[in-house]
């Protein structure tokens, strides 16, 4: 090889190890441009705090109602849905003619009765003045039969005793003792016949008087139930009381001028009557007594409700108004996949209000490793990248690693993990300027 | 003296540690409990070990005379042309490749459905006379010596030739030329004249080409791993895999026996003066 | 008659002259084609470099166990693309990494080669002394020997040096290398005994012979060394692969075979680039490395 071509090689060998120097460096610059950039930070221990907010109604548990005076024909109607009243407000007025009609006949129908009621208990008396005189008669009766047995058979004793004188001597016939015994035999007979009579007659007095006793004590009865009316039943007697009541309710109403007053305060909720209807048996006026309660119900998601708790203090607000109240929650239950929250108010608390505003902020148990929710890859939320170091060709360089967490809790900005392998001083990395891989070498941002 | 830091260094790098492997060669790897010439004996009767010995010998039995034949043939061929220096430098060019090269060139040439098959069966398709080309697994059937041999030869061949063509530069040209004159036929002057002149270099390049088949074993580890087909199975492979498994003392006495070994046949030579 | 002999003469010498072209065009056909063979796999390698990979996939699939047929080669690809030089040059900080490793360790070794064989060199060849043909002999089965005969001696002298995973590791065996030595010293054996004996009647010191006398007239003897020396540690694998642990100390010729064949294109890319300065070596230093080379053959 000539000189020259030697020379130039040696030139080009040259050129060529300048060159590679150079690409050292450029490569090594793209390389490491090319590197995702990221910050870390550790997990820490720490509890997740989320505000539930739900918007929900304010209801009256007990809504009042005022029943409507059957068979009443209303006249005017005083009051609207949202009034408030107070005890003595006037709710309505009925018709005055027809309730003094009504009231007049029922006055009639109790007049009525009333006479009925009288020549009853005149009967009743009659009756029992004469199962006084029966029994009476009876007594009488049957004492004379008692006496008149008595005395026959006083008079078959004393026969007796005669006989018995005429007890023969002791050496007598047969015949004659024979003859003797016959003959006591038969005053025996007789004597225990007669007594047997007589007990018989005791007996039947007995019983007779007894009846007899038994129809003085109907007559009596008989008698005190007319007096008091009560021999019409149960049916008839509450069928009278109430009349009667009816009588005094339109007595009051016409002294009342055919008003009808509110009894309590509170806020009218619904009025069901309007004038020149006739009353039936159902309400006609519904309204929120003050003193009764309400409650507040809101429907939370699947995701708040692992929040809340039965018992949790939540803050309730009321739009329009500056009131707020802090109540516990009374119960949650599940329907179809949402949950609905109620939460007794108070008595008057909430007064006139149908919208409410509960709020709530939970704070979780703490949790050993909490992350930013920057940290967090995947759509499921469940990969971190964590900061390794690597070796490698150039070295020791960083490096990250992706590990599968599962994802406990989180809100906006922070979320709590869960794995085997978590440390408290890993690096996770909580903010990269590119799409990371698993084995990627990175850097840290530099400022 | 300027030998003395040369030697120095020999000393430490190569003897010292030498007589370390030769003493552990009496010792058992792990415990060192001296047992004799029992791993001399656990390498003689070790199976792996026949193999590994038997497939060496062969290899060198083979491609060394091939090589060596092939090379002077060339050189012979090559010592009067006027294109000798481009055609040698071409020929020494596989000495530069780096051996992973030469594997993946390798790979993609004899793998069973690589390019020389290829060609094969598309030459035997083509040409009905022939029989029908069935695709050679190279790598894993006997073929395997002849891929390592023909690889062998490929990459050695241009140094062997250089060898042989200083060899017979060396030879005096007047007294061939004078035979030529003389009327003596190719055949003659082989036989008469360059062989006895090229005894010398004969041996010196069958010792480099020895050389080269224990080098070689660089690149058939890289094509066929820790365990190749047992064909090509070598004395290296046997090293290799007692090395990583960590039995020592095998290593070590079979490292005492081919060392000893060589040093009696390096001996021997010189002692001839072959040097 | 003088003139018929000179006929025949002629023709005979133009016959044989003919005889001795058709030999010498035969000669350069034989050798033509072994140099083609030879070269042939090679050429792969630049075309392979050039190819992107959606065609070295679809070429090499046989290969790669994806597909029935035949893997092919073509030698000048279909659709020709730097992207992988590319990638190597601009995106891959490693390769340098590597490649500087690899000509720090390539020249470390040849200094020190340089440092330590030639003066040894020179003492086998200048001086006579006892014991010289056998230590010599030594130096040159010491060469012979295979690595994995040296693998487990030299691991644990490293250790115990504490030289483990270190490019020391690597560096200071092979600078005691006896091969150097032995070509070295082949070129110092050429320089005639006189001049020597000249210089020292002239009354030279030896370190005076050696540097004036010694190293001019042994000059290809020690460019052959360098040459041999470069080619061999440019490719070392087995040494850096069993002493040195950290990837990021390790040459070039272990960073391929972590390149599969799926990325052949990848591959030929990195081989050109590793051959590059082997190639300019080779081109710088060929007539000693063939005188070189030489000097190993020639009887003494």
């Amino acid at each position: 090889m000539q000189m020259e071509s030697k020379k130039k090689l040696w030139r080009g060998f040259a050129a060529f190890m300048a060159a590679m120097l150079v690409m050292t460096y450029v490569s090594r610059m793209v390389y490491v441009s090319r590197m995702p950039r990221v910050r870390w930070s550790s997990p820490i221990e720490a509890s997740i705090r989320n505000q539930i907010r739900a918007e929900g109604t304010v209801e009256v548990v007990n809504a009042q109602a005022i029943i409507g005076l059957e068979g009443l024909l209303v006249e005017k109607v005083c009051v609207v849905a949202g009034d408030r009243i107070e005890t003595g407000t006037v709710l309505y007025e009925v018709n005055m003619e027809d309730m003094l009609a009504q009231l007049a006949e029922l006055e009639a129908q109790e007049q009525a009765w009333q006479e009925q009621e009288q020549a009853k208990r005149r009967e009743a008396a009659t009756g029992a003045v004469r199962a006084q005189e029966d029994y009476d008669t009876t007594v009488v009766e049957l004492d004379r039969k008692i006496a008149e047995e008595t005395k026959k058979l006083e008079e078959l004793l004393e026969d007796l005793d005669t006989h018995m004188f005429r007890i023969p001597e002791e050496d007598a016939s047969d015949e004659i003792w024979i003859a003797w015994a016959d003959e006591r035999l038969r005053f025996d007979r007789e004597i225990a016949e007669k007594k047997r009579e007589i007990e018989d007659i005791q007996l039947e007095k007995d019983k007779m008087l007894r009846q007899a006793d038994r129809n003085i004590e109907d007559a009596r009865r008989a008698q005190s139930a007319a007096e008091s009316g009560l021999d019409l039943g149960a049916g008839g007697v509450s069928q009278l009381l109430e009349r009667q009541e009816r009588i005094a309710l339109l007595t009051a109403l016409s002294q009342n001028e055919g008003k009808v007053t509110a009894a309590c305060a509170g806020d009218v909720l619904e009025v069901m009557m309007q004038s020149g209807m006739r009353m039936g048996a159902s309400a006609v006026l519904r309204y929120a007594d003050d003193e009764g309660s309400r409650i507040f119900r809101t429907v939370i998601s699947q995701e708040q409700k692992a929040r809340v708790h039965t018992g949790d203090t939540v803050r309730l607000t009321f739009p329009g108004s500056a009131e707020e109240v802090g109540e516990t929650i009374d119960s949650i239950v599940q329907e179809n996949g949402s949950y609905t929250v109620t939460v007794r108010l108070e008595p008057g608390v909430a007064r006139g209000r149908t919208e409410g505003v509960m709020e709530l902020v939970s704070t979780s148990e703490i949790y050993d490793f909490v992350v930013p929710v920057r940290a967090l890859h995947n759509d499921g939320g469940n990969v971190v990248y964590v900061l390794e170091e690597k070796e490698g060709i150039l070295g020791t360089e960083l490096s990250v690693r992706s590990m599968t967490v599962r994802l406990l809790d989180k809100n906006e900005d922070y979320a709590a993990v869960a794995d085997e392998l978590l440390t408290g001083d890993i690096k996770v990395v909580t903010e990269c300027d590119k799409e990371l891989e698993n084995g990627m070498a990175v850097k840290e941002w530099g400022e | 003296m300027f030998l003395l830091p040369g030697f120095s260094g020999v000393m430490l790098f190569y003897l010292l540690p030498f007589f370390e492997v030769a003493r552990r060669s009496f010792l058992k790897a792990g415990n060192n409990t001296f047992v004799g010439v029992d791993n001399y004996s656990a390498v003689l009767e070790n199976g792996a070990f026949v193999l590994a010995l038997r497939n060496t010998l062969l290899y060198m039995a083979v491609g060394v005379p091939l090589l060596m034949g092939i090379s002077l043939l060339l050189s012979l061929l090559l010592r009067n042309l006027a294109l000798r220096r481009r055609l040698v430098s071409a020929m020494l060019l596989p000495m530069a490749v780096p051996a992973a090269v030469m594997v993946l060139t390798l790979q993609i040439l004899i793998d069973r459905q690589g390019v020389i098959n290829g060609v094969l069966t598309n030459v035997s398709e083509k040409m009905a006379a022939l029989p029908v080309f069935a695709a050679i697994d190279y790598l894993n059937t006997e073929w395997a010596l002849v891929v390592v041999v023909c690889s062998f030869l490929w990459k050695n061949t241009g140094y062997m030739v250089i060898l042989w063509l200083a060899g017979l530069a060396a030879l005096p040209k007047e007294v061939e030329e004078a035979a030529q004159v003389d009327g003596a036929g190719r055949w003659q002057r082989w036989h008469y004249i360059i062989r006895p002149g090229l005894s010398g270099s004969f041996f010196t390049i069958g010792m480099l080409s020895v050389l080269q088949i224990f080098k070689s074993y660089r690149e058939v580890w890289m094509v066929a791993g820790s365990y190749p087909q047992e064909h090509i199975y070598f004395l290296q492979h046997l090293l290799q895999n007692w090395y990583l498994k960590l039995e020592f003392d095998r290593m070590a006495a079979l490292t005492v026996l081919l060392s000893l070994v060589l040093l009696l046949v390096c001996l021997l030579l010189q002692h001839e003066k072959r040097f | 008659m003088g003139s018929r002999l000179t006929v025949f003469a002629w023709a005979a010498k133009a016959y044989g002259r003919w005889r001795k072209r058709k030999m010498t065009w035969l000669a350069v056909g034989i050798c033509a084609a072994a140099a083609a063979l030879i070269c042939a796999p090679l050429l792969m390698i630049p075309g392979g470099a050039l190819m992107d990979s959606a065609e070295v996939h679809r070429i090499l699939a046989p290969v790669m166990g994806e597909g029935k047929g035949f893997a092919v080669w073509h030698l000048i690809p279909l659709y020709p693309t730097l992207d992988h030089f590319y990638r190597l040059l601009v995106e891959s900080p490693a390769f340098y990494q590597l490649f500087w490793n690899t000509v720090g360790m390539t020249a470390a070794i040849l200094a020190g080669q340089l440092a330590v064989g030639l003066p040894s060199a020179w003492a086998f060849a200048a001086f006579r002394f006892r014991g010289r043909h056998f230590l010599f002999g030594l130096y040159v089965v010491l060469m012979l020997l295979p690595f994995q005969v040296m693998l487990l001696p030299q691991y644990i002298v490293l250790q115990k040096l504490h030289l483990y995973n270190h490019a020391a590791a690597v560096i200071l065996p092979a600078i005691f290398s006896t091969f150097p030595v032995f070509i070295m010293y082949r070129g110092f054996t050429q320089i005639d005994a006189e001049v020597t004996e000249a210089a020292r009647l002239d009354g030279a010191g030896e370190m005076q012979i050696f540097f004036y006398v010694g190293l001019p007239l042994g000059k290809t003897g020690i460019q052959a060394a360098v040459v041999l020396g470069f080619l061999e540690y440019w490719n070392l694998v087995e040494q850096p692969m069993a002493f040195l642990e950290e990837q990021a100390r390790w040459p070039l010729s272990l960073y391929l075979p972590q390149i599969t064949v799926s990325q052949a294109g990848f591959a030929f890319a990195v081989s050109v680039m590793v051959l590059v300065p082997a190639l300019f070596v080779f081109a710088l230093g060929q007539d000693a490395l063939e005188e070189g080379i030489a000097y190993i053959g020639v009887k003494t």
